[in-house]
């Protein structure tokens, strides 16, 4: 599915978009969003050896294939439309929410990209990537997130824009909460 | 040992000495705390086949929790007899057993040694495998679903040691009468840089901190961007009704406090608008689940019927949140101990088992949302607890006790107090954390 040119306008989308969290322009960066964005993070469990169609079936779930059972009924850390990603902005705006308060310093590294038409959307595409989110709250305290990441990426008049982001973190147990954006 | 008895009692002089959370006492509370009380383990529809297993912690000790060929419940110690071994790899599944990894003794889901290589070559006939299986908890008692378990084979028992607090419980926060609970899959886990103390005696009772620790969500909340956001009570609603605490077997026993139980029409009101939103069908199990819990708690006798809660702990390390609406979630927290410095945070989601799947999404969605690791609570309270944390490192903030007197010699008389089981006061009182460290003290001194 690797399309070299889909691969570099997706890797210049995905570097866009970590400037806009590293510097906190956090309004540009739902600029980037689709309004019907869906944005989940699963929490993660270390589990037995999967058969094969179970592999598949995960597989399909980060595209965004499935019904409502899976989604609709685990226990995730973010699952997340427009409107409440906008309400997470607007609660670090409040200039009240202790877990920003210093901002966090944080360093988005992004790679690893690999971008394909997808095949049931001729609008969209998909793309792979992995990251590294370095997080400094304050003095020595210091944590980093590691994670991969299956986004759809919609072709709009106004460039690529955020249809689909499903982030599985590499961490059964998370190293602090979480008040940032991957 | 000077944090041996109730000179730290904060029930007694209102300050809390900060060797309530050394080296020391953490050594010594894993056993006096950890080895004495019931624990929370897991809930019965996390193991609902025979052969299922979920693994957990009892303090510091991983434990198995399983459901045996005979349908028995089990919590098992995850390490293997013969070498200590762990003999459970994995967070859940289904297996009819375990197998050590190293030189591959096998016991059943009931923990029962059943293989041992080389038995008949190796072992003479006083080796007897029936005395080394796991080591199981002798005291495994499931209530309404959630599964408790303690180190000690004798002592009271868990209704007993809830005391006044199975009665919240069970009318209103597990909602027994009306079909109960399940938790749905998947466990958030995380780790806080604070004593599991200063976390658990914030659910038992810190009404204090919601206004300024969470000045955020409340202030985003009265913008009215998100409709998730949107099932907290508001500020408008929480001002037409009443809040109480709760400190159950205030003075004696284990002290489970109680926060934010609600009283007042403006709640269901609320939550019957929030559920028009979603669907006739919530509206019809909102009214549904307020005319089955009301005339339950009436025929008990309840005046007034509660109508929901914010949070609970129940002691040592077992809280439970409910946000004082109908359409979150039950919360289901463990925190478990790793260290005088350090929590590690599992949290479940539990939701209605009978009500219409729109309404158990949006459950879901609230708990997520709100408390939980990437909610819009827990972040928060996590920056501050870290820093209470960095006190307790420092060699000249230890020398100065904590303050416990908020509530203490100045309480406002509530003009009508509801007549529930426990100690009922006003939210704003620091009495539930009082008793937290009283009985704390008691366990720490020897006490059973
Ligand atoms: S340690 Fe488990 S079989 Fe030896
Ligand atoms: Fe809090």
């Amino acid at each position: 599915m690797v399309d070299m040119e889909l691969t570099a306008a997706a890797t210049a989308f995905l570097n866009e978009e970590a400037a806009l969290l590293d510097d906190h322009l956090l309004d540009g960066w739902l600029g980037l969003l689709c309004n019907d964005v869906r944005y989940v993070m699963p929490s993660t469990a270390i589990m037995p050896a999967e058969a094969a169609d179970a592999r598949e079936r995960r597989n399909a779930l980060r595209w965004g294939s499935f019904g409502d059972d899976d989604r609709d009924m685990h226990f995730w850390l973010y699952d997340e439309d427009y409107s409440s990603l906008n309400m997470r902005v607007r609660r670090l705006d409040t200039g009240m929410a202790h877990a920003e308060l210093p901002e966090s310093m944080t360093n988005h590294v992004v790679s690893n990209v690999i971008a394909g038409q997808d095949p049931l959307d001729s609008e969209l595409i998909r793309v792979r990537s992995k990251f590294m989110v370095h997080v400094v709250r304050h003095e020595n305290n210091e944590n980093t997130f590691v994670g991969s990441r299956w986004d759809k990426l919609r072709r709009t008049d106004d460039g690529l824009r955020l249809a689909w982001r499903y982030i599985e973190l590499a961490h059964p147990v998370l190293p602090r909460t979480i008040s940032i954006f991957f | 040992m000077s944090t041996s008895g109730l000179q730290h009692n904060p029930s007694a002089t209102g300050l809390l000495s900060k060797e309530v959370f050394s080296q020391e006492s953490y050594d010594a509370e894993l056993a006096n705390v950890f080895g004495t009380c019931w624990l929370f383990v897991g809930h019965t529809s996390m193991i609902p086949n025979s052969g299922d297993y979920v693994s957990t912690a009892m303090g510091e000790d991983p434990v198995i929790v399983t459901r045996s060929q005979d349908g028995q419940i089990h919590v098992l110690l995850n390490k293997c007899r013969h070498r200590g071994n762990r003999v459970c790899l994995f967070d859940k599944g289904n297996s009819k057993s375990f197998t050590c990894s190293y030189h591959g003794w096998g016991y059943t889901t009931a923990g029962d040694l059943k293989a041992v290589p080389f038995l008949d070559a190796a072992y003479g006939d006083s080796f007897d495998k029936s005395k080394w299986g796991l080591i199981a908890a002798p005291r495994v008692t499931d209530f309404h679903g959630l599964i408790f378990a303690s180190w000690v084979p004798e002592g009271p028992t868990l209704r007993e040691y809830l005391g006044d607090a199975v009665w919240y419980l069970e009318n209103m926060m597990l909602d027994e009468s009306i079909g109960g609970l399940e938790v749905v899959p998947g466990v958030q886990r995380y780790r806080m840089p604070a004593n599991w103390k200063l976390l658990a005696e914030n659910f038992a009772g810190d009404q204090a901190h919601v206004m300024v620790t969470h000045a955020s969500v409340l202030s985003v909340r009265a913008q009215n961007i998100d409709h998730k956001l949107g099932a907290l009570p508001g500020r408008d609603v929480r001002a037409t009704g009443a809040s109480y605490g709760v400190a159950c077997n205030d003075g004696d026993g284990a002290p489970h406090g109680l926060l934010e139980i609600r009283v007042g029409e403006s709640f269901y009101q609320h939550d019957l608008d929030q559920a028009a939103a979603i669907g006739p069908e919530a509206v019809d199990w909102v009214r549904d689940r307020q005319v089955a819990r009301q005339s339950n708690m009436q025929a008990q006798g309840a005046d007034p019927v509660p109508y929901g809660f914010h949070i609970g702990n129940i002691f040592p390390n077992f809280s439970l949140v409910g946000l004082g609406t109908a359409l979150d979630g039950v919360g289901l927290i463990l925190w478990l101990p790793r260290g005088p410095h350090e929590t590690e945070v599992w949290q479940w989601c539990a939701v209605n088992k009978d009500a219409p799947d729109s309404v158990r999404r949006r459950q879901r969605e609230v708990l997520m949302q709100q408390q939980s690791a990437a909610g819009v609570f827990a972040p928060d309270d996590h920056e501050n607890f870290e820093r209470l944390q960095n006190n307790l490192r420092s060699t000249e903030g230890r020398k100065w006790p904590f303050n416990y007197e908020m509530g203490r010699d100045k309480r406002i008389e509530l003009d009508d107090p509801p007549n529930w089981p426990g100690t009922v006061t006003q939210a704003l009182s620091e009495t539930n954390q009082r008793e937290f460290y009283r009985y704390w003290g008691e366990l720490m001194a020897g006490k059973e």
